[in-house]
């Protein structure tokens, strides 16, 4: 955390909330216009009820975010996955990708890490598919709560083995070196921000 | 609608204290750290969360239901599938705004199948992560790398996902 801090308030009400209150006002005003009250009042309580379901999850996976990127630093996972090699990187990164909390600002650094650390381009591929497509935490925040439990399962079961598939064909795809070509330093330094959930 | 604490909050409740209490054994007050993360990221990202969430629903009420079901209903097979997977890399932002309005999709009519390759596309392709992070850390030639491998996940998922919905039938909208 030695970045200049920028407020919490000055990043909680920055363009992007303001955006969203943007379209929430055309959106509300337009349902208003086309179905009446009746329809506004309805969303509305239908949207609080969503909104009390997702609390406690909501918290909870931002409690649960911060507790692992405190337990397990950026260049200490890179150092497990940078030292395993073949199927096993590929699987190990696919594994590790699943299981990191966060969004990109959490991510990212880690794979650039990885890549320091010596991991190759199947296990970054991997690594990357795997925390995009089943990060656990996206999938218990958001996914779960909103979509429900049959959904999850269906979509998780759809996807689980990609990741790998996707690290096997990263290794057999003839290009030349890959990676950062600089400025490493100052990329890693986002790792202390605090990412998107 | 499940209730207030259905079996995803005792999961994610449980693994927060498994994680508070390993923090807390490890050394220099880690738990202290990552609670307030935690917080920071809540204080930060719960506005928006919030009007996100309220949008979503008047979206969902204003989509309307017969073209949502006409271009990406549980009917329209492959071509679902495929609209699912070129729509995806343009949502913009996190699962803050992709998880709302696949909801939104999701109530108005839209397939599980397309959803499920929209959501994969939407993970491996969205380009504002693509534009913002992975080319200025990791370099238009990893980026192009990964794009290539990755370019068989969203249409896979969303036929893996056609496959299930044929055997076991389409799961319904929860909320």
């Amino acid at each position: 955390m030695r970045r200049p801090q920028r407020s919490r308030a000055a990043e909680a009400f920055g363009p992007s909330f303001w955006v969203f209150v943007a379209v929430f006002g055309l959106a509300a005003w337009t349902v208003w216009e086309l179905k009446g009250a009746a329809a506004v009042r309805e969303a509305l309580a239908n949207d609080l009820d969503i909104l009390v379901f997702l609390a406690p999850r909501m918290i909870g996976g931002m409690l649960l975010a911060g507790l692992v990127q405190a337990i397990l630093p950026p260049d200490l996972v890179a150092r497990w996955v940078g030292e395993e090699s073949g199927m096993r990187g590929i699987i190990i990164g696919a594994v590790v990708g699943a299981l990191t909390p966060g969004g990109p600002m959490t991510s990212f650094p880690i794979v650039v890490a990885f890549y320091m650390s010596g991991a190759d381009r199947g296990a970054l591929v991997a690594y990357l598919t795997g925390w995009s497509l089943l990060g656990f935490q996206r999938t218990l925040v958001w996914e779960l709560p909103l979509l429900g439990e049959e959904f999850t399962l269906y979509r998780i079961a759809a996807v689980i083995a990609l990741p790998v598939l996707a690290g096997v064909i990263a290794r057999r795809i003839p290009l030349g070196p890959v990676g950062p070509g600089r400025e490493v330093d100052g990329a890693v330094a986002p790792a202390d921000r605090a990412g998107r959930g | 609608m499940p209730g207030f604490f259905g079996p995803s909050a005792f999961i994610l409740w449980g693994l927060v204290a498994a994680a508070f209490v390993i923090a807390l054994r490890q050394p220099g007050a880690r738990h202290r750290q990552g609670v307030k993360r935690g917080v920071d990221m809540l204080l930060v990202n719960g506005p928006r969360i919030c009007v996100a969430i309220l949008a979503a629903g008047f979206i969902s009420e204003l989509l309307p239901q017969d073209l949502v079901a006409a271009w990406l209903g549980a009917d329209t097979g492959w071509r679902g599938i495929v609209i699912g997977c070129a729509v995806g890399p343009f949502f913009p932002g996190g699962p803050l705004v992709i998880m709302p309005l696949v909801l939104a999709l999701f109530k108005a009519g839209a397939g599980v199948p397309a959803l499920i390759a929209l959501l994969a596309t939407a993970s491996t392709w969205g380009l504002h992560r693509i534009l913002m992070f992975e080319i200025p850390m990791m370099g238009g030639r990893f980026t192009a790398l990964r794009l290539v491998s990755s370019i068989a996940i969203p249409p896979l998922a969303g036929l893996f996902a056609a496959f299930m919905v044929a055997a076991f039938g389409a799961p319904a909208p929860v909320h």
